[in-house]
């Protein structure tokens, strides 16, 4: 074909049209088939016995097919095939409002969420305690510590069960005191 | 038969559209590819098989094949053709497991129903049928596909040239030459009686 424009055929080919083809025009090569109408058309002669011979072998083959028709797919068969297209094909997209309704936090974060949620919770106790330590855990400092009676009081207990009733803890006299036995 | 006559290409269009609509992800066009192309490529693989059971694995196995196909991207072929083809050399292979390449496949039983004048001429008329279901039957395997993909699955010559790998020159050659041997054999039954 050239330029849209089908090439004609001659009495030649169209024989062997209809040698390959048959009679049935929709069976012929779409690039030939307005052609071999036209030569059809043009002379009727020459194409109407070639075409009642193809007829005649077209319609022989159909009925010697026909025993196609009763080997169809069976009722099984199919409802197999159609479970096979409804699984192979892409699933139906879901409503927003559905999409909402199945929302899980997992999903948003992707299934390895633990591991770092924890490092997070640890990494925010871990500021929240350093911040507040000074108000929270008052550690007092040496000397109040050791002008603690409490703490003087159990220092002699001590000497006193390690060396003794002579053992007098020398502790310097209070001024008060000292002022008392002058 | 199966083919259209006033609408020839229409239903290779029809099914083009479908095969890209379900590769391009709509759910709604798999089932109806189903409908349009498993009854003719299971009638294509039982004539091929001669075994209308193992015909319809090799009808499964090939949309199964055609299904991965369009999962994996826009498919190399037009989706027709594509799948007879898969259906062919499946039932190739068969074939050869059977021993059975240049078989004479048994006749399936006979089902010719068209009304006849007389009880000697519907005699006659089945009896040619039958002989004719032989001849058909021990073609050999390229001709035999190639008549029933254009004569009886209404594939058209560069269809079934991509189906059997061949050059559309090849197809013609192909049905011309089992056309004539099928001429003969009529001829020659013809004559007997």
């Amino acid at each position: 074909m050239k330029d849209g424009i089908e090439p004609e055929i001659g009495a030649e080919r169209f024989a062997a049209l209809l040698e390959a083809y048959g009679a049935e025009p929709a069976r012929w090569p779409e690039a030939e088939r307005a052609a071999a109408r036209r030569f059809e058309a043009a002379h009727p002669q020459t194409a109407e016995p070639l075409l009642a011979e193809a007829r005649a072998l077209d319609r022989a083959i159909d009925r010697a097919l026909q025993a196609h028709a009763a080997s169809a797919l069976s009722p099984a068969a199919r409802a197999a095939l159609h479970r096979d297209a409804r699984t192979s094909a892409p699933p139906p997209p879901r409503s927003l409002a559905a999409r909402l309704a199945g929302w899980r936090p997992t999903e948003w974060m992707g299934g390895d969420w633990r591991p770092a949620g924890a490092l997070a919770a640890a990494l925010f106790l871990g500021l929240l305690g350093g911040t507040a330590a000074p108000t929270l855990v008052p550690f007092a400092p040496a000397e109040a510590v050791a002008a603690d009676p409490t703490v003087e009081a159990l220092a002699e207990d001590a000497a006193l069960y390690l060396y003794g009733p002579g053992a007098a803890l020398e502790t310097p006299a209070a001024p008060d005191q000292t002022e008392a036995t002058r | 038969m199966p083919l259209d006559p006033k609408a020839p290409g229409a239903e290779a269009a029809a099914v083009e559209a479908l095969a890209r609509a379900a590769a391009a992800g709509d759910r709604a066009a798999f089932e109806p590819l189903v409908d349009r192309l498993a009854p003719g490529l299971h009638r294509f693989a039982a004539r091929l098989l001669a075994d209308p059971a193992e015909a319809e694995d090799v009808t499964q196995e090939s949309f199964a094949r055609l299904w991965k196909a369009i999962a994996a991207g826009p498919m190399s072929a037009p989706a027709r053709p594509w799948l007879y083809r898969t259906a062919r050399n499946l039932c190739v292979d068969r074939l050869r497991r059977r021993g059975r390449w240049l078989d004479e496949a048994a006749a399936p039983a006979e089902t010719t129903a068209d009304p006849a004048p007389s009880p000697e001429a519907a005699t006659a008329a089945r009896e040619a049928s039958a002989d004719l279901r032989k001849a058909i039957d021990a073609l050999p395997e390229r001709q035999r596909s190639a008549l029933l993909l254009v004569h009886v699955e209404g594939l058209s010559g560069r269809e079934t040239a991509a189906i059997l790998d061949a050059s559309e020159e090849a197809v013609e050659s192909l049905l011309a030459r089992a056309r004539r041997s099928l001429r003969a054999t009529l001829s020659a039954k013809e004559s007997e009686r």
